[in-house]
């Protein structure tokens, strides 16, 4: 399934919910938003994002790409890239 | 340049399950690391427990680095924990205390000390363990000579809250050390996002590290005692 990156925002928003107290800012993020910085997400939940993001769009997040995921463009980029892999 | 680093991590903020599985815990921790659970006598410890005493040694020294090394990556699996040595004969028992404070001048022998590797430095870890949370502090120094830390429980678990809190638990306790009266003292951040003390607008030479999680809060910072 080719999913364009607006697409990948919405699914992403879902992976990021349980996470993140502020939906509102959730509801709003863009490619430069921070998963740390601007969305509060404690840094503990960090794998679980990895996992769950795994899981949701059935890809494999090695640890190398898995540390560029900083902000929403970055893990965007990253599962662009995993999807692509399996094409 | 001086720095300090800390963490603390909630074990009711934790998925149990979810760490004990390969997926999430070889994202943290490395082989030869996975190894020190049987080596150095963690058998009555839950390993979930073990996987989140090394994530909160980890970031600790990512935290300390951060302020050093402008623009750096948290990378688990980088940082390399060489060993850990658990308290002799420690039982972990609940907190139940209001805070806990410690400068290093008074003994505490329920501490987990670790030695790390991370680029070309060297690190070392002391760690605090209780059935409600893991705490961790690291310094460049073994005997951690000028490092204060402390842990406390909150009310509510709310970001800002945790964030408000934390700030106003180590301002307490600047407060009380520095010399002269310190009204004007607040914790702001410096260009790489690192907390740092400020007087007014003037930052001042204290390197300190703040860490919450649901309903702990925790700081680290460095001065001479006085």
């Amino acid at each position: 399934m080719i999913m364009d990156r607006q697409e990948i925002i919405d699914e992403l928003k879902k992976v990021l919910a349980p996470y993140t107290e502020d939906k509102e800012l959730l509801d709003g993020i863009n490619e430069q938003t921070n998963l740390i910085t601007d969305l509060k997400i404690n840094s503990a939940n960090l794998v679980d994002i990895i996992i769950d993001a795994e899981s949701k769009y059935n890809i494999e997040i090695d640890l190398d790409s898995a540390e560029k995921m900083i902000n929403v463009g970055s893990c965007i980029d990253v599962i662009v890239e995993k999807m692509n892999l399996k094409m | 340049m001086k720095s300090t680093g800390n963490d603390i991590v909630a074990l009711q903020g934790i998925n149990r399950q979810r760490t004990n599985h390969f997926l999430f815990y070889s994202k943290i921790l490395s082989v030869s690391e996975q190894a020190l659970y049987y080596r150095y006598g963690f058998a009555e410890m839950p390993f979930e427990q073990f996987v989140w005493l090394l994530w909160s040694i980890k970031e600790s020294v990512y935290k300390y680095q951060k302020r050093i090394v402008p623009g750096l990556i948290f990378s688990p699996t980088k940082i390399i924990i060489q060993g850990i040595d658990p308290p002799y004969r420690h039982t972990v028992t609940s907190f139940g205390g209001i805070q806990w404070e410690n400068n290093n001048k008074e003994s505490c022998e329920e501490l987990y000390k670790g030695i790390i590797i991370f680029g070309a430095g060297i690190f070392y870890s002391r760690s605090k363990i209780h059935c409600e949370f893991i705490t961790t502090v690291v310094s460049n120094d073994e005997n951690f000579e000028n490092t204060w830390w402390g842990i406390k429980p909150i009310d509510h678990a709310a970001y800002d809250n945790q964030s408000k809190a934390v700030r106003a638990f180590i301002l307490d306790k600047l407060k009380s050390i520095l010399p002269g009266r310190q009204d004007n003292l607040r914790i702001g951040k410096n260009r790489l996002d690192c907390p740092v003390v400020l007087m007014g607008a003037m930052e001042m030479n204290i390197p300190v590290s703040l860490a919450h999680h649901d309903h702990f809060i925790a700081y680290s910072f460095l001065l001479k005692h006085p």
